[in-house]
């Protein structure tokens, strides 16, 4: 499993290495009962505080894509398909968001931000 | 191994000198991290220190190592301790293999295999007078020493000072194995702010005898920030959301403590995230409001 | 009693190259003293006619001279508090008492080890110049080991309060001043008195009176204090212990 962090993107570590997580089970690269590494290994690898880890892991955990046992360690959790297509579309309204901000600050219209995203969507053979 | 939750545990630290005073000084090592203490040279952190260790005895306040008094229970603690100090406390005449022997007598669970490996580890030669050693290798035979006993806590006294990057970070890395081991904690000072921030859990900061601020490291990295504008968007800040602000003919650099209620506050105004070092900067200079 | 034997080593080996050249020195000087012995009977002092053993005590107090300093320990390694070993051991997990009863234990094993060699090494040159071994000599060289026991025990003492062996000194000479000048002038006073008294006198008379009036009470004394010789020296280790624990205790920085 990769993990990349990035210390001059805006976005706080644990955020990252949260939304990486959970990229990787939606992805299906990490399956349903997969064991995460431990919060301190994964700190000790990253270089980073383990209170860093542990807080991803909290918040992997209150969004409902793991599951974690003392003692055992941190698990992937069952997802259901419905729950994980929400997920994807909330990270593509995000994403979409971002692109009409920016669309604004330069003047692009409704009518050349569509085409834009046609031609992408075509070139990217989806 | 007996239940503790904080490595160390300090409550109202006073201790007075002549034109020094280190006041009321109250801050926890969890059990498991790694504790940056931060401040300039002279701002007490070695007193603080040697308090803690029993080198010098405190005027009012408690504190707990491993759970237990540090007063105390100071022989028993000492076995499960190490400390570490800015340069080497040995005498040059001494070899490693020396130290080994002196130091297997002294401490009850004392590992001369696993001395012998960190040796390895650290290319120290055995038998060569420790005087002759360069600056990184006597604070690696320091750290051999103080991992050859099973000790759980670390205590450090500004162990990366001087040393150039390339050792600094190794010996960061040898801490950060040091910690996977949940039951094990550090204390390390120092003014290197950059290495504390690569390797901390939690920070507290101390100036001129004072607390400044402890916390974990993230929380406040992510709390604190630069709002940077001009004089006019300056006067505009209200005086108790800023901590302090360094002024120039061009504008003003601006830390406050709360970045998203400020955000809201202040919209439009460029907000910067804060390096320890800049915070550290920035609270030292509280009590002027203003500076340059 | 192992953390002990790990201090004991540290002080063997900071100290093994001074014990050695303190060994040749004492060596040397014992071989001088036992040759001039010798001389009167198989060398140049034995042409001068006439010629008084009772100088050749000097010899004697020469070797136990030698032999008590050459090999005398304080407690602590020099250097200690340079390379801040002192530092390092507080955080070790020793007690005051165990500190206490190392520096002790080291100060007196240097001390009786000095004490025999001198019997030893005196009883040799005697014996290299026919002289006898009179009870004298031995009270006398028994009564500066005890005198050097309790200089060592205050020296030590003093360097755990002040830490730098410097100021230790100073306030050493400091006390050793303050008792001399009233001592010395007491004597000088008397030297004056008898000069003065007895102005008709030789020399050699009025250096007779003087060491009636000085030498023999001391004498006197030493003679009387010799067989409390081993209370003595328990007397000064317990209270050397106790000082030391209370001082080890106290430590400011």
């Amino acid at each position: 499993m990769d993990i990349i962090i990035s210390n001059s993107s805006g976005e706080p570590i644990y955020e990252q290495i949260c939304s990486q997580i959970k990229g990787h089970i939606l992805s299906g690269r990490l399956k349903e009962g997969d064991a995460l590494p431990s919060m301190r290994v994964l700190a000790g690898q990253l270089r980073i505080s383990v209170i860093t880890t542990k807080r991803a892991y909290e918040e992997l955990e209150r969004q409902g894509f793991i599951e974690s046992y003392t003692g055992k360690g941190s698990f992937v959790k069952a997802q259901n398909p419905g729950f994980m297509r929400e997920e994807m579309l909330r990270q593509i309204e995000e994403l979409l968001g971002s692109a009409c901000a920016k669309a604004g600050q330069c003047g692009v219209t409704l009518d050349e931000l569509c085409e834009m995203l046609r031609l992408i969507y075509e070139e990217n053979d989806l | 191994m007996i239940g503790y939750k904080n490595a160390i545990e300090i409550e109202g630290l006073t201790k007075k000198f002549d034109g020094f005073t280190l006041s009321d000084i109250s801050f926890n090592v969890p059990r498991g991290s790694i504790m940056g203490f931060i401040g300039q040279n002279g701002a007490g952190k070695t007193t603080t220190i040697k308090a803690i260790l029993n080198i010098i005895k405190a005027d009012k306040g408690s504190i707990k190592i491993l759970g237990e008094d540090h007063i105390k229970d100071e022989i028993d603690i000492k076995e499960r301790i190490s400390a570490v100090f800015d340069e080497l406390p040995f005498h040059d005449d001494f070899t490693a293999k020396n130290l080994d022997v002196i130091l297997r007598h002294i401490y009850e669970n004392w590992d001369k295999n696993e001395f012998a490996s960190m040796l390895d580890r650290f290319a120290l030669p055995r038998n060569k007078k420790i005087g002759k050693f360069s600056k990184g290798m006597k604070m690696k035979l320091q750290i051999a020493c103080a991992l050859s006993h099973k000790s759980e806590l670390l205590i450090m006294d500004e162990p990366t000072t001087g040393l150039d990057p390339v050792v600094r970070n190794e010996i960061l890395d040898i801490f950060r194995e040091y910690i996977q081991d949940e039951n094990h904690s550090i204390l390390m000072s120092s003014h290197i702010t950059g290495d504390l921030e690569k390797i901390s859990d939690s920070v507290t900061f101390i100036d001129k005898g004072r607390l400044l601020i402890s916390g974990y490291k993230d929380d406040i990295l992510e709390s604190h920030g630069i709002i940077k504008c001009g004089k006019e968007d300056y006067k505009k800040i209200s005086s108790e959301d800023i901590i302090s602000a360094r002024l120039s003919d061009f504008g003003a650099e601006v830390m406050i403590s709360d970045k998203v209620e400020c955000r809201e506050k202040y919209p439009g105004l460029v907000m910067d995230n804060a390096t320890l070092e800049e915070i550290m900067l920035f609270y030292v200079n509280e009590e002027k409001k203003e500076w340059k | 009693m192992n953390k002990l034997k790990g201090l004991v080593l540290k002080d063997l080996y900071l100290r093994r190259k001074n014990l050695i050249l303190g060994g040749l020195l004492f060596l040397m000087v014992f071989i001088l003293c036992s040759s001039v012995c010798l001389s009167c009977d198989y060398g140049n002092l034995a042409r001068a006619e006439n010629y008084d053993r009772g100088n050749l005590t000097m010899m004697v107090y020469t070797v136990t001279t030698f032999a008590l300093m050459c090999f005398v320990s304080n407690g602590s390694s020099t250097g200690d508090n340079k390379c801040r070993w002192q530092l390092f051991e507080y955080t070790l997990p020793l007690s005051p008492e165990k500190i206490a009863i190392l520096r002790l234990g080291l100060i007196l094993s240097a001390n009786i080890f000095s004490y025999i060699l001198s019997l030893t090494a005196s009883a040799i040159v005697c014996a290299c110049g026919r002289l006898d071994f009179t009870r004298d000599m031995f009270e006398n060289i028994t009564a500066a080991a005890l005198c050097m026991f309790i200089f060592t025990v205050i020296l030590s003492a003093l360097m755990i309060k002040y830490k730098d062996p410097q100021k230790a000194s100073a306030h050493l000479m400091t006390v050793f001043v303050i008792i001399y000048i009233p001592v010395m002038a007491i004597v000088m006073n008397r030297v004056n008195e008898i000069g003065k008294a007895h102005p008709d006198l030789f020399d050699e008379q009025q250096e007779e009176l003087l060491k009636e009036m000085f030498l023999d009470p001391l004498m006197n004394v030493r003679s009387a204090l010799f067989p409390f010789t081993v209370l003595i020296y328990a007397a000064v280790i317990v209270c050397g212990y106790l000082l030391f624990v209370k001082l080890i205790k106290r430590r400011e920085n």
